[in-house]
């Protein structure tokens, strides 16, 4: 489990996608986005440059192309 | 822009944070009862004022400087800091009753998306609010910083100035980019605040460190040239070895989320 707080973890949302996030160990994944952000010390960073790609995510991403204008 | 140490941004306009803070959250009119999202939190100035006044635990802050966060982590317990942009915040809709921002609208990347961020995360009825300082006018502290380096280097002053390079710091700026995110019942005013100083040495120490646009600036000047502008700032302020108080005017908004239909 996450150490984050239950009262964050229910607002917490995708910052690309604005949708839910999956709670691992050391990190949130969006599963929409192919996108696991890190947590840092009990820091969520929630950034989509610093997050990590995973297989079979948005080609666009790395190009820079938002997916909310 | 500000990736140096929270306690040069302290020194320099953070030495007015908790004062504005006082004067913005007052100014909004959020009840006490109510959560809040503090965006753009640097240290933390006003998370801790939204703290004491609402509950730690109502409140939440974002800031994309790892260091901001964990600065304000540390000095605010029981607050929950996340690294995140104003553009893109990592927060489901109508998250929060209230959005705050002091001093960030213009060091957003996109004012416009920001402001449109903020109020997606708040709940129909909520607020956003937030102040800039007035750069051109009233914020002594700036204003002189920058006329004493427009007298001693124009050229390369002009071009730094946050008079003029900061896009929403006149009378009525923030009210058109809260109208233009479809906030409602807007309603604006001035903040005055004021911060002490020990001597002038007290209010130069931060900047040539690089904090902020003015510290940056600082850092761009030859020895030569930064020690001219140290005089001319000195003389123009009119100060010297004793303690002394400058006055700073910030334009608030405060605008209300359409309640849902």
């Amino acid at each position: 489990m996450s150490q984050l707080p239950k009262d964050l973890l229910d607002i917490l949302a995708c910052p690309r996608c604005r949708g839910p996030l999956v709670v691992e160990p050391v990190s949130l994944r969006c599963d929409a986005c192919r996108l696991r952000y890190r947590v840092d010390d009990g820091i969520p960073v929630m950034l989509v440059h610093e997050a990590e790609r995973l297989d079979g995510g948005d080609p666009e991403l790395d190009a820079g192309t938002p997916a909310v204008s | 822009m500000f990736g140096t140490p929270a306690e040069a941004y302290d020194l320099h306009v953070g030495r007015y944070g908790r004062r504005l803070a006082t004067a913005l959250t007052d100014f909004s009119g959020i009840d006490p009862g109510a959560s809040a999202l503090d965006v753009g939190c640097g240290p933390g100035a006003l998370t801790a004022v939204l703290a004491e006044r609402l509950g730690a635990e109502k409140v939440r802050a974002v800031d994309p400087s790892e260091r901001f966060v964990k600065a304000c982590r540390a000095r605010r317990p029981g607050v929950e800091v996340v690294v995140a942009r104003a553009e893109a915040l990592p927060f489901a809709d109508g998250a929060v009753d209230a959005a705050f921002s002091q001093l960030v609208v213009n060091f957003m990347s996109n004012p416009e998306e920001g402001v449109l961020e903020m109020a997606r995360v708040v709940r129909p009825g909520g607020i956003v609010a937030s102040c800039v300082w007035d750069y051109a006018g009233e914020m002594t502290l700036l204003r002189a910083f920058w006329d004493a380096a427009l007298e001693t280097a124009l050229d390369h002053a002009a071009v730094a100035d946050e008079g003029m390079v900061m896009r929403w710091c006149a009378e009525g700026d923030l009210p058109r980019l809260w109208s233009a995110a479809g906030l409602h019942d807007i309603r604006a005013s001035a903040l005055v605040v004021n911060a002490t100083y020990a001597d002038f040495s007290d209010l130069w120490s931060p900047f040539p460190t690089g904090v902020g646009p003015s510290g940056a600036y600082c850092q761009s000047l030859d020895k030569r040239g930064l020690a001219a502008l140290r005089d001319r700032y000195r003389d123009r302020l009119g100060v010297g070895n004793g303690p002394f108080e400058l006055s700073a005017r910030a334009w608030a908004v405060v605008g209300m989320v359409d309640d849902a239909i």
